[in-house]
């Protein structure tokens, strides 16, 4: 069973982002997890801005594409943006493969956050 | 002299006119065609929105049979309608699921009781057992092909009985088959359109009727299937439904052609990936090759399918421009999906004459070409993923070429060969998946797709795999007709 673990970051909802680290792999197993824990955090959060770290997520799958895309329509609904952090090179790939760069907001540092979330 | 003048400006003059006339009538008829075409084309959209919409709601069998019966009589204009289906169990007989309007037994009755009492008609109707192979209902059911029947009084295989009973002027019988496997038959009769009195079923109402049957057997086959089902049954059995759902959407057998060998295989996962494939006649001269990966899982991922596949059917023939058919199947699985499913895809068009392959790719695996004696070429237009976004983005799809003539063989694939794990949670690799290319790019398209998936097999030991694997191959095999009437054509 591959690896997973997501870490959420109570303390550093500064600037109304809310922050996320995705670890390990990101398939049509953990994903189930991987939603419920998101879906929990935006309920009970007042902040539509989301950012997913990724540079610690080895693989991910379409399920895994999926459910970013179904955060990313949820927050961009409320008015606000999932932002994703430093993509692996090989979960870019897929992304690329898929067209998604063109979709989803992908920062690679701290500038590129802030610049995302205020465009 | 000045008489043979006259006399061929005057026969000038008649050939031009005759050209001119018989030109417009040509292009007036092109246009019918077209137009009927487009008409047939909305209808069975508009069919497929229905029956989507009714079983999302509701998985439910008669409810679907008589939305088919419904829809069916009123866009033939028939006056009645029916659905015979196979009996559970009993593979040899059919009964009468559903009956809508007057509908006569259409073998032959001696009931003295149901000729003077038409309200039990229906009630007949449905009780009676048709074996396999009986009537032309039984007819349909063997040999699963449409029939239109344009005078039912005066053709031998509508029987008298039937006739007393109800009138009847004209049939039209399609079957309800899934790979080749007929479950049913659909029945109409009697058109009556007020806008045109006298007029009987066509070539074209068999034809719109046919391609209604095709797409309703595919849902009618999963509806049954899960009916079969108590609850309990229902939540472990989805996947294996999914499963045999999915393959019923796969092609049963591959296309043949003189100058093509092609070969496609889809290995299914453990859990159900979603992964399709099928060949699609555009033209003639066209043959249209689409391989795709629904994101969705199980019994919703296998209905997106069928979405992307009946949309594809439909707006595939007669179209060139793969870009341009990948947008319109785009705009039908917007409106189909839930907001986070999505397809990759690739679909190209074969021109079986010159060797071309144009295709797009809505964000699936490259294309990759192996030429004889040559690395492997791969081919990766920009274009993103279908049902996630229209408009300007979408539109951003490119288009590929590429010859077979020269780069002899195209390789299709899904993210499940190369993401194929072994137990180490090593995955197989585009580098080794390539590397297996170039060593037998030269062989059949089926040798190729086995070989490779042997290797798949040994590189993960045979452990389950949680993606549907899918190879599709294309190879020009040699002369064809077209470089052949084009050397006749040299030599004349």
């Amino acid at each position: 069973m591959k690896s997973y673990d997501i870490k959420i970051h109570e303390a550093q909802e500064t600037h109304g982002i809310q922050r996320v680290d995705v670890i390990g792999c990101l398939d049509s197993h953990t994903v189930v997890s991987f939603e419920k824990s998101l879906t929990e955090l935006l309920d009970k959060s007042n902040s539509d801005r989301l950012l997913i770290d990724l540079s610690q997520l080895n693989y991910i799958s379409s399920a895994g594409i999926s459910a970013l895309m179904g955060l990313t329509h949820r927050l961009r609904k409320r008015g606000g943006d999932v932002v994703l952090l430093k993509p692996t090179e090989k979960v870019f790939r897929v992304f690329r493969t898929l067209g998604f760069t063109n979709i989803f907001t992908i920062a690679e540092d701290d500038a590129g956050i802030q610049r995302s979330f205020s465009s | 002299m000045k008489w043979i003048l006259i006399l061929l400006l005057f026969g000038s003059c008649c050939w031009l006119a005759y050209s001119w006339v018989r030109s417009r009538k040509l292009l007036w008829e092109a246009n019918y065609l077209l137009h009927l075409r487009d008409h047939e084309r909305a209808t069975v959209f508009s069919f497929l929105n229905e029956i989507g919409s009714r079983i999302t709601k509701r998985l439910d069998l008669d409810q679907t049979l008589e939305m088919v019966v419904e829809f069916c009589c009123n866009a033939t204009r028939a006056e009645a309608g029916a659905i015979f289906l196979k009996d559970k169990g009993d593979s040899k007989t059919l009964h009468a699921r559903v009956v809508q309007g007057l509908f006569p037994p259409l073998h032959e009755v001696t009931s003295e009781k149901l000729i003077s009492k038409r309200k039990f008609l229906t009630d007949y109707v449905k009780k009676e057992r048709i074996q396999v192979g009986e009537g032309i209902i039984g007819h349909v059911a063997k040999y699963g092909e449409s029939i239109l029947i344009p005078n039912a009084r005066e053709d031998g295989r509508v029987p008298r009985s039937a006739n007393d009973l109800v009138p009847l002027v004209d049939l039209i019988l399609a079957p309800l088959a899934v790979r080749g496997d007929v479950l049913g038959v659909l029945v109409l009769i009697n058109k009556k359109d007020d806008s045109k009195p006298g007029a009987t079923f066509d070539g074209q109402d068999l034809s719109l009727v046919t391609a209604l049957a095709d797409q309703a057997s595919v849902t009618l086959d999963i509806v049954r299937l899960y009916e079969e089902l108590s609850e309990k049954q229902r939540l472990e059995q989805e996947l294996q439904i999914a499963h045999e759902f999915q393959a019923a959407l796969l092609p049963s057998k591959m296309p043949e052609y003189p100058q093509i060998e092609i070969f496609g295989m889809s290995q299914p996962a453990l859990e159900v990936g979603g992964d399709y494939f099928d060949f699609i006649e555009v033209d003639e001269h066209h043959l249209g090759i689409v391989v795709g990966d629904v994101s969705g899982k199980g019994i919703p991922g296998a209905l997106v399918m069928a979405t992307l596949r009946a949309t594809l059917r439909a707006e595939a023939p007669g179209k060139y421009s793969p870009r341009a058919v990948l947008k319109k199947v785009n705009s039908q699985v917007m409106r189909d999906t839930k907001e986070s499913v999505f397809i990759s895809a690739t679909y190209g068009i074969l021109d079986l004459r010159s060797g071309l392959f144009r295709f797009a790719r809505a964000g699936h695996e490259p294309l990759f070409c192996c030429a004889e004696g040559c690395e492997i070429t791969s081919y990766e237009p920009s274009g993103i993923v279908l049902g996630m976004i229209e408009g300007e983005v979408f539109d951003m799809m490119e288009e590929g070429e590429v010859n077979l003539r020269n780069s002899g063989t195209a390789v299709l694939y899904t993210d499940g060969v190369p993401e194929a794990m072994n137990p180490q949670q090593e995955e197989y690799g585009v580098p080794r998946f390539k590397e297996m290319l170039r060593k037998h790019g030269q062989t059949a398209p089926g040798e190729l797709v086995r070989t490779v998936m042997e290797d798949i097999g040994v590189f993960t030991e045979g452990i389950p795999q949680h993606d549907d694997i899918t190879l599709v191959v294309i190879r020009w095999v040699g002369e064809s007709q077209y470089e052949t009437e084009l050397d006749s054509a040299k030599v004349g």
